[in-house]
């Protein structure tokens, strides 16, 4: 809030100069800090006439929110984040939506043929990739799901596996309260784990539990979060939120200049990732300086 | 909710703006940085949804007393008919007599009403048959439970916005969305009393971003021998009805969805032996048997609207088959045949308009016309006509409208009304006002009024065999009125209280009541008032342990005479829960319920029961298989249920303890 009370005031240009611009309406899910900084790489790369309305993580909030929104008489709907984006499957036909931080959109049915949208996930190839530039052994990765959530993302991490010569040992995990049996069972072959954002497994229980296992085993631990390798992890992957807002804004052009509102989704255009030194040194593992050179972050 | 403010209007602006964020982030060390736990919060964004988006109106929001189960529900508890399901449904409870299952909901079950005030939906589309008004809750309705989605169980009145039958509650069995991705399941079931079941589903895309979901099922039961007092004599074999309570079914269904348009199908079939002697046939005579038939096929399209709102078309045809063969005591046994066959198709059209931020108006018409009601009954041989009514061309139409206001505080109120008008007994109009909302932080308030109707059936007024049952063309349309307040809290540990106090009167009450000698007939025999409390809890604690708790304390009357009605248990008491034993490989589930006593049609008052069903569910092959050993009643309680008119037994024995070993696999699962 403090953030767009700066931006805000930073933004002010006089009234005037707002006639011509397209009105967006911004829909954020929740007040999650990802999802401001999605926001602001958007008002980055667009020019526009902006007014922002907040779920506040509530779907039952969708109908009072698009009702205000809509009200305003939009050209596009900006919606961040899955909650957002589900809500805006209720906006009108002639009213284009964008939407980003939507993990998996084909879930929830996404997009629908007024809407289009930036995801948020990160390629399994690169990421796998990366693995094996930091160590380049490993043939056997293991990949804690819940079958409920994430079958599908197994799925393509087993894909790309296959492509790398790789093979994926899939640990299924139904509740935080089994994954110490789960990972006790299946994962004594591990030469590596692959910890993706679940919304059952990524809990920081297990998390815990999987860095614990990591530092035992001497075996790296690979994340989707920045903050996860700070904690500890070996190195994660990701896309920066202000990314795929600036993403969503090209987006918004492209409906604004051909009137297309696509029924796509496209995936971010950057990959980042981050590498801790020390817990490198601590599992044995001698990062190649490449790696560390082209890293966004490195905790030494 | 929103924030509206002024926003960077130019680039350069925009850009000052983002270096200003970033020097502060530099400056401030926890901002600009995302924490662990914002990590974790943006992956539980998702999980959240997928629970909320199953519905997409909150359950708090909703303007009636409502329950939703899901299909995991439905996989962890076992229940294999909607009848299984809606018994442990606060304040439900049925009626088995051996060849129908009748649901009763808070205290109104009258026998053998073919549950006739409760209006079935599948996908939207109303099941109740058109002779008789009937709902098929048990395996008369043999539909595969694997392609459930979830069932919405709406209580109370819904006639302002569904038309006839929905008296007492609206129960919608919502299937499962056909899926691109391929997936494959079939499975086998094996229990006690000779029972066997067989299911196949597929849903898989195609070209042109066309999707569908085929399902399949088989059902085949050898029943029970089975021993009735009332027929205990030695040329009545003592008693025992030997195999005459078998029965068979199968259905099918479809979808076919692309993009806005859907194709639906539905067929289910089922022959049941009928152990009873009803309607004076020969006891235990393994040749009188039932059978009932019901389809339909629908297409729809929804357009998702413009500016204002938007709306859907839907095209359908539907029929009904039902076959009675009965025997009746003679030298050599003489066989009856008894047959009910309609057909009618219909056109709705649904518009939901935004009128401003505040107002959601929705629009609605319907037209059906039956092509042919066809009631027939004779005795084959001597051939014998005793009824032949033939009806054409019947047509029905009906409006309605609903508006939904946003008022201050967050709460809303709902105004409703529909018209509904009857070639055969002229219109009806029902409203319906809810007012719901926010009490207090945790607690969702509900006022609820509403009105509803049952029409005389085709049967009701037409049937007549001169002998046993004679017709009533001037009856009139029975209706209820409704008052209810609803108040859901929210608990700590996932937890959700809802309790509720209702009022129902029931006015014109169509029942069965003696003519003659031995004839019945149905008549509107006056005003029933059904007065009661409920009250429930469910919680989700963490580690996948899902509990609930609900208890329901109702009173049905005769309004003049004060006098009970029959089939009218004062007390439901519900428990089940589900625990994860080995992680998600392996659960038990556990469903107890108690149904107080209840009056038989001979003013018999039969015994409280309470009934125990456990299961152990088994998820192996990263969930492509699933193994299920379940007991129900697994303490083996007697126990028995009050019969209709057409019996000469008050009491109906009820299964002992059943076994069954259900086996699945697929990816489609």
């Amino acid at each position: 809030l403090w953030l767009y009370v700066l931006m805000g005031a930073a933004g002010l240009a006089g009234p005037s100069e707002a006639a011509g611009l397209p009105r967006v309406a911004i829909v954020l899910s929740s007040e999650l800090l990802a999802y401001q900084e999605a926001v602001t790489g958007f008002l980055s790369e667009v020019d526009c006439e902006a007014e922002h309305f907040n779920l506040e993580g509530d779907l039952s909030n969708a109908d009072r929110v698009l009702s205000s929104a809509l009200s305003r008489e939009p050209d596009v709907v900006f919606a961040v984040g899955a909650k957002a984006a589900i809500a805006c499957r209720e906006v009108p036909d002639d009213v284009p939506v964008v939407f980003c931080m939507v993990q998996e959109p084909e879930r929830y049915d996404l997009p629908t043929k007024n809407m289009t949208g930036v995801t948020n996930t990160v390629d399994e190839i690169q990421q796998l990739r990366l693995l094996l530039e930091v160590k380049r052994s490993i043939s056997k990765v293991a990949v804690p799901y819940s079958p409920e959530y994430s079958a599908a993302a197994l799925q393509r991490a087993q894909e790309a596996a296959r492509a790398l010569n790789l093979s994926i040992i899939p640990v299924p995990i139904g509740s935080e309260a089994t994954a110490a049996s789960a990972v006790r069972d299946r994962m004594s072959e591990a030469e590596a784990i692959w910890f993706i954002p679940d919304p059952i497994v990524a809990t920081p229980a297990v998390f815990d539990l999987l860095l614990a296992y990591s530092l035992d085993k001497r075996i790296p631990l690979m994340t989707f979060a920045r903050s996860l390798v700070r904690s500890g992890a070996l190195f994660a992957s990701y896309s920066a939120p202000e990314t795929m807002g600036a993403q969503a804004a090209e987006l918004v052009k492209r409906v604004m200049t051909h009137n297309d509102a696509g029924g796509i989704t496209i995936p971010p255009s950057r990959q980042l990732y981050s590498v801790n030194l020390r817990t490198a040194r601590a599992l044995g593992i001698a990062i190649p300086p490449a790696v560390v050179a082209q890293a966004d972050s490195v905790f030494r | 909710m929103s924030t509206a403010r002024p926003c960077p209007r130019r680039r350069r602006a925009q850009r000052a703006s983002v270096l200003l964020w970033a020097a502060l982030a530099l400056l401030l060390p926890n901002m600009g940085v995302a924490t662990e736990k914002e990590a974790f919060d943006l992956v539980k964004e998702e999980c959240l949804v997928e629970a909320a988006a199953r519905r997409l109106q909150p359950l708090a929001e909703a303007p009636s007393s409502a329950t939703v189960i899901t299909g995991a529900d439905i996989q962890r508890h076992g229940w294999t008919t909607l009848a299984e399901v809606l018994r442990n449904i606060r304040g439900f409870y049925v009626t088995y007599d051996r060849n129908y299952w009748y649901v009763g909901v808070r205290g109104f079950g009258r026998p053998a009403d073919w549950n006739d005030r409760i209006l079935l939906l599948i996908d939207g589309h109303v099941m109740n048959g058109n002779i008789y008004g009937d709902a098929y809750m048990g395996s008369e309705l043999p539909i595969d439970m694997e392609a459930i989605d979830r069932i919405e169980i709406v209580r109370g009145p819904g006639s302002a916005l569904y038309g006839s039958n929905a008296l007492f509650a609206v129960i919608n069995v919502v299937t499962k969305t056909p899926t691109a991705k391929r997936g494959v399941a079939v499975g086998a079931d094996k229990a006690s009393f000779g029972t066997s079941e067989g299911w196949f589903s597929f849903t898989g895309g195609g070209p042109a971003d066309t999707r569908i979901a085929v399902s399949a099922t088989g059902l085949r039961s050898a029943g029970q021998d089975l021993y009735f007092r009332e027929y205990d004599a030695p040329d009545l074999g003592n008693g025992w009805a030997r195999g005459a309570d078998g029965e068979t079914g199968r259905s099918a269904m479809f979808s076919l969805i692309r993009r806005d348009l859907s194709v639906r199908g539905f067929w289910s079939s089922r022959d049941k032996h009928v152990p009873t002697g009803a309607w004076e046939t020969t006891f235990g005579h393994d040749g009188t048997k039932s059978t009932d038939e019901r389809g339909y096929i629908e297409l729809a399209y929804r357009y998702p609207g413009t500016r204002l709102g938007s709306y859907e078309v839907k095209l359908y045809h539907d029929w009904y088959r039902y076959g009675g063969i009965w025997f009746y005591e003679d030298d050599p046994p003489l066989e009856s045949r008894d047959i009910g066959r309609s057909n009618w198709s219909g056109v709705e059209l649904r518009d939901i308009a935004r009128l401003g931020t505040h107002s959601i108006l929705t629009l609605g018409a319907t037209l059906e016309h039956d092509w042919e009601v066809h009631q027939e009954v004779w005795d084959v041989d001597p051939y014998y006509l005793y009824v032949r009514s033939r009806l054409t061309g019947l047509t029905d139409w009906s409006v309605y409208f609903q508006e939904e206001l946003a008022l201050v505080r967050q709460w809303r109120l709902t105004l409703g009304l529909r018209r509904d008008d009857y070639e055969t007994f002229g219109a009806v109009n029902n409203p319906r006002v809810a007012l719901v909302g926010p009490a207090r932080d945790g607690t969702q308030l509900k006022l609820m009024y509403g009105r509803a109707f049952r029409p005389p059936s085709y049967y009701d007024l037409y049937y007549d065999d001169v002998d046993a049952t004679l017709s009533n063309p001037n009856l009139l349309p029975e209706t209820v009125d409704t008052y209810e307040a609803a108040v859901e809290q929210r608990l700590p540990l996932h937890s959700v209280a809802q309790w509720s106090v209702y009022r129902y009167m029931v006015h014109r009450l169509i029942d069965q009541v003696p003519v003659g000698e031995s004839a019945v007939q149905s008549q509107n025999v006056g005003t029933v008032r059904t007065t009661g409390v409920e009250i429930g809890i469910e919680t989700s604690p963490g580690g996948g342990i899902e509990a609930s708790a609900d208890l329901a304390l109702q009173s049905a009357r005769d309004d003049e005479t004060e006098d009970r009605l029959t089939n009218a248990p004062e007390i439901l008491a519900y428990g089940r829960f589900f625990v994860p034993v080995v992680g998600d490989r392996l659960g038990l589930s556990w469903d107890t319920r108690w149904v107080g006593a209840r009056y038989t049609n001979s003013r018999q008052k039969t015994s409280g029961y309470a009934v125990t069903d456990i299961g152990l569910v088994g998820n192996i092959l990263d969930g492509h298989m699933r193994l299920a050993l379940r007991a129900r009643n697994v303490f083996n309680a007697a126990y028995s249920h009050p019969g209709g008119n057409e019996l000469l037994e008050d009491l109906i024995p009820q299964d002992r303890r059943a076994w069954s070993l259900e086996f699945r696999v697929g990816n489609g699962l």
